[in-house]
């Protein structure tokens, strides 16, 4: 299956075809034969619309399976089975658009492709006999219209939608449609064409491309990509590698899951490239603990491009050879440290590494690596798909493009959403994510994890990117933004957050094994009404020293939840300590003072 | 697609594990896989068969242990059939995960500082983040048999149901009384 | 063998071999360093964060693992490395056991020197005090007040003979306090004799009530 005509000699790895990728798409390309053009058109028309014409898309991925999808699945199988319909059922990712999950779209030639919402098993016969009956009229939204179904005109179309017409979808554009096991789907939608390109240029071109793009590392801290490529391509060494961190350690950080799930491609050619660039042989991608259905979809994904000749041997004819090995992490927060995930692929303890050697210099095994960001990785394929120039009019002066965002908490429309880095953290909350839910309020939002910090409502009209968000004491992060409502306390959540890092820290260094462990018991005293002003002068001290003094970022970060709840809602923190109550009725401190009055 | 390769649950012997370290490549850097599988195998992780996977790979059984005792997923004490992960993740604790932890262990009989039920069928445990943050408060079940069932939007309720749905399987398949 | 490296410690240029790091020139330059590995051949792992110091672009590194390399700049005794170092080497201290009079240091302890450079307190006399297991004056059945002052002093009453009365304060880390009240009782003093001995000098001193309540509970 992976030659598109009988006459197509493309034959990895012995005899590849440099323009292999083109002509998936436009071909065939070295000749013109009528017969190809139409076996071509065929197997487009079959894989947008399926064998017999009408196709059900299944979102499956975790967030949908954790909200009922292998059943809505099942029932759309046994309905199928049953009824004797010739439907295709696919499996596709999801595009982030959580607050609807489970959901399912259906297509059929010459009409609107349908994507119905919040799908209980019950309903599947129902969706499917309407619109097989032309009537979209319950569906949530169309991908476009067509002017032939009924009810067509008053169910909106995605670009319709706010939360979707204020998205940017580069690297996410594949993510909710396509099958992520197809490879055909995705290369007929432009994958590959990165690496095409690529492999054409020279490695230092490649390097310049991405340096054009101002593409910044989306892992947190915002280092210039092209830096880091740079410096491991200066290396002299027999073995380079290149390790794609898709461990999103952070809570509530789930964007780089939603992307390897629902299009693990994007990110095998991300990683191809930066090989390409760097001149590494070996790449490795490092899963996160929960990460088995990424981790399959990847699997599936390196087996299949393997198969295509885009992996392994002779690269479409270039001579470079590139080969990716899944690693799955066994469950540890420090796992996603850049030098600790080093440690972990040698089989020990995931800990921090001292830096200096850097890992540019000395990485895995001692030899120069590239550590990047999945996403990173999947914004490079798409900037040597699309050009540097079209990618870097996107997003602020200093960075380039877009960031998917994880937005959750007390929300309408949590999911992740892709937006040019420079989007106000406001327009996301409130226009995308459609703001607090009916009849609460919003206070404080989560900006970057749980290394980000809080900032109240007031202070979030400001832009999404590396340089805004310090200067208020918080931090791009891994691109988190939690709402938290008035009915939450900020005491309570800075000290859950600093119990999650006790329990976390790898115990290295002292000032985050001792320093965690003492600002809990200061925080835990603070809640149960036992604390003093002095403590939060403590707590400041230990803060800062831990920001300076910690061996990695992981415990740079760790004090910044409490430092920023102190700076932005020192009220609160008052109102444990002197009043002895709770606001939000939340610490242990007020329960008392409730039983009293009541 | 959906669902999981199965494996042999419950008490095994060592050599039932060494059977299926056989797999994996004999090379240190393979400890935290051959642990994976060991874990996944046995249960849990005791002493002989930390030493089984530290002699596959070829290193001391005292950096294995290290490694056993560091991560989260591996147990060097016996575990509950059902090994239920409840998340503590920003947001999970922010919908209610907290009520649902306590819900859940005292539905368990779990008393403070203990993990595992009396009858041995669940282990309760907090969990980081599971990534479906959407969808909080989560919880999920490593099943014996490997595969994992996240539950999003849990309530006591949903609890409740799932706890008995569990209790029931474990009846059918003759783990308790 | 190839040329020097030039770094500038505090201002003060030094010449090191290349390959070595920051506290090789630091000890070079003769500037005193709060470092607990560089006595022996310890595993320089970082860890301690205590030797950390400020490089001109304002990141803290530690002296032990930084390479030196031409024209590194680095200041040992900013603001910032002494403040963050002091709250590092307490929290180091605050799960250290302190249990100075039975410890085998002998009066020749690290912590104790670091500590009082950083004008750190809560370590007694006794991490000081040269005279050890059968000389300690407790031993002799003498009432010093060493387990629980502050050091600081060098130990200069035992050092000489004398015993110590508790001139410099008393040490409110509760758990050291019951430690070393165990101590006496175990050596056979009553515990209303060593809070008398200890009201000559802290009949004010607010942590005195602390005190006697602690003596209540051993």
């Amino acid at each position: 299956m992976n030659r598109c005509c009988l006459k197509c000699w493309h034959k990895p790895p012995d005899n590849p075809c440099p323009n292999y990728v083109q002509c998936r798409i436009k071909g065939p390309l070295c000749h013109d034969d009528p017969e190809c053009r139409e076996l071509r058109a065929r197997r487009l028309n079959e894989l947008e619309f399926g064998r017999y014409g009408v196709k059900v898309r299944v979102a499956i991925a975790s967030c949908t399976l954790a909200v009922g999808a292998a059943e809505v699945y099942e029932a759309i199988r046994d309905y199928v089975k049953e009824s004797g319909l010739a439907i295709d059922i696919s499996v596709v990712g999801c595009h982030g658009l959580d607050f609807i999950d489970p959901w399912i779209e259906v297509v059929r030639k010459g009409y609107p492709p349908a994507i119905y919402a919040n799908v209980s098993p019950e309903e599947v016969e129902d969706i499917i006999s309407r619109y097989l009956s032309g009537d979209v009229s319950k569906a949530f939204a169309l991908r476009y219209r067509t002017g032939n179904a009924k009810g067509e005109f008053h169910v909106p179309t995605l670009d319709e939608l706010v939360f979707w017409r204020k998205q940017v979808r580069l690297v996410s554009s594949n993510c909710g449609l396509i099958n992520p096991e197809s490879i055909e789907e995705y290369v007929v939608r432009g994958g590959y064409l990165g690496l095409a390109r690529a492999l054409r240029m020279r490695p230092e071109e490649v390097i310049e491309e991405i340096k054009l793009a101002k593409l910044r590392g989306r892992g947190g801290a915002g280092f210039p990509t092209w830096i880091k490529w740079k410096a491991v391509k200066d290396q002299v060494s027999d073995v380079k590698y290149v390790v794609a961190n898709a461990e999103e350690g952070d809570p509530s950080a789930f964007s780089n899951r939603l992307l390897v799930e629902s299009d693990p491609h994007i990110l095998v050619e991300g990683m191809i490239i930066a090989g390409y660039a760097i001149g590494a042989s070996k790449g490795y991608v490092f899963v996160g603990t929960e990460g088995d259905l990424a981790a399959e979809r990847l699997k599936k994904a390196i087996e299949e491009a393997k198969k295509y000749g885009l992996l392994g041997e002779n690269i479409l004819g270039s001579g470079f050879a590139f080969d990716i090995e899944i690693v799955q992490d066994a469950g540890r927060y420090t796992s996603g440290e850049e030098t600790a995930l080093l440690e972990e692929i040698e089989g020990k303890r995931s800990t921090p590494r001292v830096r200096p050697p850097y890992p540019v210099t000395k990485g895995l095994w001692g030899k120069p690596t590239v550590i990047n960001n999945v996403e990173t990785l999947a914004h490079a394929a798409v900037i040597l798909r699309d050009g540097w120039d079209r990618y870097a009019t996107i997003g602020t002066e200093k960075s380039g493009g877009t960031k998917m965002v994880s937005v959750s908490g007390s929300i309408k429309r949590p999911g992740v959403y892709e937006v040019p880095i420079g989007t106000t953290i406001r327009t996301i909350i409130e226009d995308i994510a459609g703001g607090a839910p009916e009849g609460l309020k919003l206070k404080a939002v989560e900006v970057g994890g749980p290394a980000g910090g809080f900032l109240p409502v007031s202070e979030i009209n400001i832009p999404l990117d590396y340089d805004t968000l310090p200067k208020l004491g918080v931090a791009m992060g891994s691109g988190v933004l939690v709402a938290v409502d008035e009915h939450k306390c900020m005491v309570d959540l800075a000290r859950q957050f600093m119990a999650f890092f006790v329990s976390e820290s790898c115990g290295k260094c002292v000032p985050c094994r001792v320093g965690t462990k003492t600002m809990l018991s200061i925080l835990e005293r603070i809640s149960s009404g036992k604390g003093s002003e002095e403590d939060l002068e403590l707590l400041k001290e230990l803060g800062e020293t831990l920001k300076d003094a910690c061996l990695c970022a992981l415990g740079n970060g760790a004090p910044i939840p409490v430092l920023s709840s102190i700076r932005y809602f020192k009220e609160e923190f008052s109102a444990h300590i002197r009043e002895k109550r709770c606001p939000a009725g939340i610490c242990p401190v007020s329960r008392e003072v409730v039983r009293y009055e009541g | 697609m959906i669902g999981h390769t199965a494996c042999v649950g419950g008490s095994v012997s060592a050599d039932i594990v060494l059977n299926n370290l056989k797999n994996i490549e004999r090379k240190p850097q393979n400890l935290v896989k051959a642990l994976r599988v060991a874990q996944e195998v046995k249960g849990y992780l005791p002493a002989e068969v930390v030493e089984a996977a530290a002699k596959h790979v070829g290193v001391p059984y005292s950096r294995a242990f290290n490694v056993a005792t560091f991560y989260h997923l591996f147990s060097i004490e016996p575990l509950g059939k059902y090994r239920v992960f409840v998340c503590m993740g920003t947001t999970c604790y922010l919908k209610g995960n907290k009520e649902n932890l306590q819900y859940l262990k005292s539905l368990l009989n779990i008393k403070e500082g203990q993990h595992t039920s009396s009858d041995g069928l669940f282990t309760v445990e907090e969990m980081r983040c599971l990534g479906c943050c959407s969808h909080a408060p989560v919880i999920a079940v490593y099943m014996p048999n490997g595969a994992r069932k996240v539950i999003g939007r849990a309530t006591p309720e949903v609890i409740q149901k799932l706890i008995d749905e569990l209790r029931k399987e474990a009846r059918e398949r003759g783990w308790v009384k | 063998m190839r040329g020097k490296v030039k770094v500038k410690v505090d201002g003060i240029e030094v010449e090191v071999d290349p390959g070595s790091v920051v506290l090789d020139a630091i000890k070079k330059a003769g500037i005193p360093m709060h470092s607990l590995c560089q006595a022996g051949e310890l595993y320089r792992g970082a860890s301690c964060r205590l030797c950390l110091v400020e490089l001109p672009n304002g990141k803290l590194v530690p002296a032990c693992a930084y390479p030196v390399s031409n024209g590194l700049e680095v200041y040992t005794r900013t603001p910032r490395t002494l403040r963050t170092r002091r709250t590092t080497l307490e929290l180091l201290l605050a799960y250290h056991r302190i249990e100075c009079w039975i410890c085998k240091r002998k009066g020749d302890c690290i912590l104790v020197k670091m500590a009082n450079d950083l004008r750190l307190e809560g370590i007694p006399i006794c991490a000081e005090c040269p005279l050890h297991s059968d000389e300690c004056l407790l031993n002799k059945g003498i009432l010093c007040l060493g387990p629980l002052t502050v050091a600081g002093c060098e130990a200069e009453c035992p050092a000489t003979g004398g015993r110590c009365w508790g001139c410099r304060g008393p040490i409110t880390r509760e758990d050291v306090v019951v430690r070393a009240l165990r101590r006496y009782r175990e050596l056979g003093f009553t515990l209303k004799e060593v809070i008398e001995t200890a009201e000559i000098f802290w009949s004010a001193h607010p942590f005195l009530e602390k005190f006697k309540l602690l003596a209540e509970g051993v």
